[in-house]
């Protein structure tokens, strides 16, 4: 009875002090070794940025070329906490800032959202005088796009040059063919 | 060369039969482990193809030859019971039928659900529970602020409960709305296979709700069946530790197909419940419009128009819907499921039931009154009186993470290939059944990390006074090998959740359960004001048996 219940009953003493006592130090290992993530001594600073969006300059703009960016996306008001939509597509918030870039003379920088596939497309609108704008996405992959528009008025979708754009971290999202254990299986036969 | 090339061979094909050797194939032993089933087809995993987990199978009463001698389960019944009573509550092995299989599973009074226990509030009654499965057990009040020697915690609360034993519960309900119960021992097998039931608390207050037609408690759940009937599950320890065990079969008070007629016109109150060990569910009812009234230990600070109802195991909310137009209304879980193979999300629904909506006008409508968006200015004042504590220091803090061990070399390669792309914040859906499978809890260490001191789990000891208002920040950590979302449970006590990622939280209810996506960071005010030692985990079953669990001391001032 005593080997049963050890088997089965969830217990303090079940706990980790059977367990390997310091895992943090030994980050990604292989075999016998434990593995784990890296783990910083406090928590960081809010909000987190792991589904945060870098923007990147395209250098087709004058001024814009030393650009740097970032989209911060977090859910949006939910009393649920996660914003899903009736489909379960991730509704988020996008708070977007750049820097180091310089105003052009003519025009106007407007920030759009846009399916990955270019499809539909969300303007957020022109940036303001320190380079910020906010909006919302709901898609399950997305772009974040600044544009050189001709004009302020709202348009469907840009038609000036691209100054930076950047992707959601869903996009990053790959096939496993190819890589890691499959290496030898080969992408093409899954259309890739 | 060859005599070497030879013994080589042999080698490796011993090594693959052995890992064969419970590999059983469709058509076999329904109590061998098999290949999971999959929602979208994936190769399967080169050099551990016919792998199987750590641990052996397991499914209720294995030793059973004849099943028939096992009482067919019958549908949950509601239970009216009133201060002082006492119900017996037997655990025992039943015989059920889904999808055309027949297995035996478990059941509270040979039920499935577990009866409804219908209270009111204020209300403290006795359950004798009687163990009459093959393995030990308890009863956890969950939500329940009662007393911690009734809490149902092996070996912090009480002492398991051995097969043929019995144990008597003190229970009490000091608060209105859906609660329920469940196992505390591998409730990744005992609450899979039908060991649990609602507690509705009724108010004293008429007008505590809305006026509606009818009352509706519905228990989500899944359950993992192929050909051979139910999936088995991990005997010494769990299988699935890295995303939990979802089901492939949608289960509306423990059966599919859930059915309810009403007349056009009506308003019919749901209490919502997810039972399952790790799926969230994403609830839409149709076109019809729904209101959002409550969640676990309360009602919201104001009624809201929702599209869709989003529920983390463990979870409940209190929804009222209005069917205005005749026919039928599908209550689907939709979902964008991620097949992990090819990279891609899939809109995906399951359906979990249908309700009959008929022609005729039902005879007294409440849809004016359902029209009307309430503000709940009994949870406001309640809620008010915690607001001063909102900007508090953060009192302690939580990293959600893990750590893994001896798992096979091709899914820790699988698990870094993706560990840098991209992790959803919610598993929806089982992405990687067969590496989830091969994980079992004693390979996966899910940990609460106290950054402040660097204790883990069991050993992380907080200690608080009645009275007390404690700020947690618990951060989900993305950057670990395998991120993934956590529903966080507080045994005995209420919280709120007053910020995700830095963003207050706009209208409040008390919760004793609460999701923590991957990658973000949320601040709960706990009400401390039940002397105890207490449990607080990661509600997927696979994960609290990975260690994902700690307990903190209240004690009075």
């Amino acid at each position: 009875m005593q080997v049963f219940l050890a088997l089965f009953v969830v217990a303090a003493s079940a706990s980790a002090a059977e367990r390997p006592s310091s895992p943090w130090s030994v980050p990604f290992g292989f075999g016998g070794a434990v593995c784990s993530g890296t783990t910083s001594t406090a928590l960081p600073d809010l909000p987190s940025s792991y589904y945060g969006v870098e923007m990147v300059p395209t250098k087709r703009v004058q001024g814009t070329g030393n650009g740097v960016g970032f989209g911060k996306v977090t859910f949006s008001s939910s009393p649920f906490g996660v914003a899903v939509s009736p489909s379960g597509i991730y509704m988020v918030d996008i708070t977007m800032a750049l820097r180091r870039i310089k105003k052009p003379k003519k025009g106007f920088l407007t920030a759009w959202a846009t399916k990955d596939d270019l499809s539909e497309t969300t303007r957020l609108g022109v940036l303001d005088d320190d380079f910020r704008i906010s909006g919302k996405a709901a898609w399950n992959k997305f772009l974040l796009v600044v544009s050189l528009e001709p004009t302020d008025e709202p348009t469907g979708k840009w038609s000036g040059p691209i100054v930076m754009r950047g992707m959601s971290r869903s996009g990053m999202m790959h096939t496993l063919a190819g890589h890691g254990p499959y290496q030898a299986e080969p992408c093409a036969k899954y259309g890739f | 060369m060859k005599i070497v090339l030879s013994v080589v061979s042999l080698a490796l094909c011993a090594t693959v039969w052995a890992q064969h050797e419970n590999h059983n194939m469709p058509g076999g032993d329904p109590k061998a482990w098999r290949m999971p089933p999959h929602d979208y087809p994936m190769p399967p995993l080169p050099g551990i193809a016919t792998a199987v987990p750590i641990v052996g199978p397991f499914l209720a009463r294995m030793d059973a030859d004849d099943i028939s001698q096992f009482p067919e389960a019958r549908p949950g019944e509601i239970v009216g019971i009133s201060d002082g009573e006492t119900l017996v509550m037997r655990a025992s092995i039943v015989r059920r039928t889904i999808n055309g299989s027949t297995f035996l599973m478990y059941g509270y009074n040979g039920q499935y659900p577990g009866p409804l226990i219908k209270a009111e509030r204020g209300a403290t009654i006795i359950v004798e529970l009687v163990n009459e499965i093959e393995m030990p057990t308890t009863v956890h009040w969950h939500g329940l602020r009662l007393d911690n020697r009734f809490d149902g915690v092996p070996n912090v609360t009480q002492p398991a409960v051995q097969p043929g034993e019995r144990f008597t519960y003190e229970v009490h309900f000091p608060d209105t709305g859906i609660y329920w119960y469940h196992p505390h021992v591998r409730e990744d097998i005992q609450q899979d296979l039908g060991l649990y039931g609602n507690l509705l608390v009724t108010p004293p207050e008429t007008d505590y709700y809305n006026p509606v037609n009818k009352e509706r408690a519905l228990i989500l759940d899944d359950i993992l069946m192929d050909d051979l009937g139910l999936f088995p599950w991990g005997d010494r320890a769990a299988t699935h530790a890295l995303m939990g065990r979802f089901g492939n079969v949608m289960l509306v008070n423990g059966a599919p197909g859930y059915e309810l007629s009403v007349e056009r016109g009506e308003v019919v109150r749901f209490y919502l419940t997810n039972v399952a060990n790790s799926r969230t569910f994403n609830v839409v009812f149709g076109e019809a419009r729904v209101k959002l009234v409550g969640s676990d230990v309360s009602k919201y600070e104001r009624e809201e128009w929702v599209e869709s109802v989003v529920l983390a195991p463990a979870e409940r909310y209190i929804v009222e819907v209005l069917f205005d137009e005749p026919g039928d209304i599908e209550i689907v879980n939709s979902i964008q499921a991620i097949d992990d193979f090819m990279g891609e999300f899939h809109p995906h629904t399951d359906l979990l039931g249908t309700v009959h909506v008929a022609g005729t006008r039902v005879a007294e409508s409440y849809a004016e009154v359902f029209g009307e968006l309430r503000e709940h200015e009994d949870v406001k004042a309640d809620i008010g009186a915690f607001r001063q504590y909102f900007d508090k220091p953060v009192d302690h803090s939580l990293e959600l993470t893990l750590a893994i061990e001896n798992l096979p070399m091709q899914l820790v390669q699988a698990m870094q290939f993706e560990a840098g792309l991209y992790a959803p914040p919610i598993e929806w859906n089982d992405a990687m059944p067969m590496m989830n499978w091969l994980s079992s809890a004693e390979q996966i260490h899910w940990k609460l990390r106290d950054p402040d001191t660097g204790k883990e789990n069991m050993d992380i000891e907080w200690s608080f006074e009645v009275g007390d208002v404690v700020k947690i920040r618990i951060y989900n950590n993305p950057e670990t090998i395998h991120p993934m979302n956590h529903p966080f449970h507080v045994h005995g006590q209420r919280f709120l959740v007053i910020e995700l990622d830095g963003v207050p939280n706009g209208n409040l209810v008390w919760k004793d359960t609460a999701i923590v996506p991957v990658g973000t960071t949320m601040d709960i005010l706990v009400d401390i004001t039940n002397p105890g030692e207490w449990m607080a985990h990661c509600h997927i079953a696979e994960h609290l048996h990975a260690g994902m669990m700690m307990t903190f001391t209240v004690t009075e001032p």
